[in-house]
């Protein structure tokens, strides 16, 4: 965000104060983030725009969060997390497990570079793609994270180090065999 | 700080993780150190990378049309409810002052217009009107039992 920029917390105050347009910024933000988080952890397309409206609209409107005393990614992805555990276990299944999403990729729409992170990232753990998608999309700090899955923040950024570790290797070795 | 303990903090320094001794230490080490420059610009394209390559998909156009429906009616109360709102607002204490203040004048000032009944001065008005009977000029039927 460049200087100047109004923070997340500041369009949200807004927003609640009845200026929408404040909701069109917010939702430039983290359309793809969220969505794409989502997204990977549902693997129904149809299913995810719901839940992504669900948890977009709690965020906003609901009083939970408060814009004065933390930051909105956190919460907002907090937030998406437990919804789509929720839905896992009402719909009797497993914890989801992120899949590899079908995308503008598959209609050959994008470059070799992506279709090799979007490989790689399919060779991974569960573990490990959530936490490149929090760090990476929801740009969420190790602390919060750590919050977030209810770890000690040590134990995060081992693990997040570790996973970058894996993703990069994975990628390096899609590349030398293509 | 070497390269082999700079290696191990490439990616907390290009996630904005290092404390403030760290940050320093490794910006410096990068500073002399090409080949370390090289893998820390090479970390930070690829992490770039990832976070568009994830980034792939997006809602439908339709979510956004609906969803920002949603929000305003959630965040923008209707005109009557507004009314209702405003008139439940609570009066701040300076608008009570205010008010008793503005009633006191209007008493004062028609106490002052009042003639004193207690003792009768003559004005400059009521020069002007004596022996003004107003009897004569409207004339009033009165009652004879
Ligand atoms: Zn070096």
């Amino acid at each position: 965000m460049s200087v100047g920029e109004p923070t997340d917390e500041d369009l949200v105050a807004e927003l609640r104060g009845g200026r929408v347009p404040a909701f069109d910024r917010l939702y430039e933000r983290y359309e793809r983030r969220l969505f794409a988080y989502v997204f990977r952890t549902v693997g129904d397309r149809s299913l995810a725009e719901d839940l992504f409206q669900d948890v977009f609209y709690t965020v906003l409107v609901d009083r939970s969060f408060d814009p004065a005393r933390g930051r909105f990614a956190p919460w907002l992805f907090t937030v998406a997390r437990n919804r789509c555990r929720m839905h896992a276990r009402r719909a009797g299944q497993a914890p989801p497990q992120p899949i590899e999403t079908p995308s503008e990729a598959d209609l050959g729409l994008s470059s070799d570079a992506t279709s090799v992170v979007r490989t790689a990232m399919a060779g991974l753990s569960h573990d490990h793609q959530e936490l490149i998608v929090l760090k990476q999309l929801g740009e969420l700090s190790y602390r919060e994270i750590a919050q977030l899955q209810g770890e000690h923040e040590g134990t995060i950024k081992s693990r997040l180090h570790a996973a970058m570790k894996a993703l990069r290797r994975r990628m390096a070795e899609i590349g030398e065999e293509g | 700080m070497n390269c082999e303990i700079l290696d191990d903090k490439l990616i907390g320094l290009a996630h904005d993780e290092l404390d403030y001794e760290s940050t320093a230490e490794a910006s410096a080490h990068l500073a002399g150190c090409p080949r370390c420059a090289m893998a820390y610009c090479r970390l930070r394209a690829e992490l770039h990378g990832v976070a568009i390559a994830l980034c792939e998909n997006r809602p439908r156009p339709e979510v956004r049309v609906a969803l920002r429906a949603r929000v305003a009616a959630a965040v923008q109360p209707k005109s009557g409810a507004r009314l209702l709102a405003s008139l439940r607002r609570p009066v701040p204490v300076y608008g009570a002052v205010l008010a008793a203040g503005a009633v006191a004048l209007m008493w004062l000032a028609s106490a002052r217009s009042r003639p004193d009944e207690s003792s009768p001065q003559p004005s400059s008005h009521a020069v002007a009107i004596d022996g003004y009977d107003a009897d004569v000029h409207n004339p009033v039927p009165r009652l004879v039992l």
